[in-house]
């Protein structure tokens, strides 16, 4: 990979990391659930960038956005390994879903659709699963320390960060397969 | 509808706090995180909130900025103190409403751990509104700076989120922009039936995404045009300072961690 090529990912990825940020903060103006948690899209470029560059860059994208979600305020800091896992380990676990990005741009390019919604509906699951299991352990840390013994941490961890992964995996799925129908120059990575 | 959002929280300021080394600040979060599950008794939650309350008075940050950020966990706290006090069943009962047995052990331990909660809270609050998040990277890429003999790119990962911190603001007046052009068609965010929602965001993406990797490309170009080539040798604009100060901080949370384990029961 030349210079030029090189740099032109990188600024995409923080580019990205800033619309991360942003659309998290726009989705809790028109997706809100009735029970009050939110449904992000923030994921979307995650994934975006993981398919169009590929693991490592989905991975530095969420790792990017966990630090600035750090940076410019939105810490939720109560516990060492809550931390670790809420803000590093879960954005970045996004990134994995990058393992999709041949199949993902393949069908893009050759325009099937059945192809295409199975590789970026997979991609979408692998990437929201391993969140989830990191939120799923974080939480348990963080009950664990704070609520009473005998509590079943493990549940409530389960359940509760169930109630806003399980919308925003199908959300995001849906939209990412809109998007990549009406738009798969999104995907194109190679003109640089 | 985007001006009532602030990014960042930071509040202007020349107190003592304010012009801590960003590194120092985020030291201090990591050990107070940490020795804050030190404490179990009377004695060691008070010495916690009086080094919190020291911290706070020294930022001279306005109180209702503080209190704008304890707001959203306020619930989770009142959650956690009512289910210790009807969890906890150790000591003798203090009072009893009917079934509702309220025992002191419960009542102590719901005190205690909504405090700790508190004073996790404020503490890291302090640290975004004293502290730019421009300082906050460049005190992340110092930290990280032994990371980089892992082959860790800690100078592309600071840059990028440089980067990242300038281009929100751009990004979401963009964003703005789009949203009000799509509602001038007729498109609506906010109410109708969620399918019409979903399908209303991607309208909203494809030309937020494409300007986005236009604008990447233009960047690369003109920093190509400047000489941009990598990490090395690279010198800084903004300078961070080591100070007695940051010593003495950094000192004082050591002393409060051993202070800490002595008193805990």
């Amino acid at each position: 990979m030349n210079q030029s090529k090189q740099l032109v990912r990188l600024i995409e990825i923080a580019i990205m990391t800033a619309a991360a940020v942003i659309l998290d903060i726009v989705s809790g103006m028109f997706l809100s659930m009735p029970q009050g948690g939110s449904v992000s899209i923030m994921m979307i470029p995650i994934f975006l960038i993981s398919f169009r560059w590929g693991v490592k860059a989905g991975l530095t994208t969420g790792l990017l956005t966990g630090l600035v979600q750090i940076a410019i305020g939105n810490l939720f800091a109560q516990h060492p390994v809550q931390l670790l896992l809420d803000y590093i380990v879960a954005f970045a676990a996004i990134g994995i879903s990058g393992c999709f990005a041949s199949s993902v741009r393949k069908a893009a390019v050759s325009k099937t659709k059945g192809k295409l919604i199975v590789s970026v509906v997979s991609a979408v699951f692998i990437g929201s699963l391993l969140r989830y299991a990191a939120h799923v352990i974080s939480g348990a840390v963080f009950f664990g320390s704070f609520a009473p013994k005998g509590t079943p941490v493990w549940i409530y961890s389960l359940t509760y960060n169930a109630t806003y992964m399980v919308p925003s995996f199908i959300i995001c799925a849906i939209v990412l397969c809109l998007l990549f129908m009406t738009a798969p120059r999104l995907l194109k990575s190679d003109k640089a | 509808m985007m001006d009532s959002m602030i990014i960042g929280k930071y509040v202007p300021g020349t107190s003592l706090v304010h012009r801590l080394d960003p590194r120092t600040k985020l030291i201090t979060i990591f050990l107070f995180v940490c020795i804050v599950f030190l404490a179990n008794n009377v004695q060691t939650y008070a010495l916690l909130g009086l080094f919190t309350i020291g911290v706070v008075s020294l930022t001279r940050v306005p109180f209702s900025f503080l209190m704008k950020g304890l707001k959203p966990i306020i619930w989770i706290v009142l959650f956690t103190f009512l289910l210790h006090i009807l969890m906890t069943h150790e000591g003798p009962i203090i009072f009893q409403i009917g079934f509702f047995k309220v025992y002191e052990g419960g009542l102590v331990q719901g005190i205690f751990i909504s405090l700790r909660f508190v004073y996790l809270i404020l503490i890291t609050t302090l640290l975004t509104l004293t502290t730019t998040p421009i300082e906050i990277t460049d005190g992340m890429e110092q930290l990280l700076n032994p990371l980089k003999k892992l082959k860790l790119p800690v100078h592309e990962l600071a840059l990028m989120m440089s980067i990242s911190l300038r281009f929100i603001p751009t990004l979401m007046e963009e964003t703005d922009k789009i949203m009000k052009a799509q509602m001038a068609r007729g498109v609506d965010f906010t109410s109708g039936p969620v399918k019409e929602r979903v399908k209303a965001i991607v309208p909203l993406l494809v030309p937020l995404f494409v300007s986005a990797f236009k604008r990447a490309e233009e960047l690369a170009v003109a920093m190509e045009a400047r000489g941009y080539q990598g990490g090395e040798g690279r010198t800084k604009y903004r300078k961070l300072v080591w100070t007695g100060k940051d010593t003495s901080v950094i000192v004082s949370l050591i002393v409060l961690a051993a202070l800490l384990f002595f008193l805990r029961a």
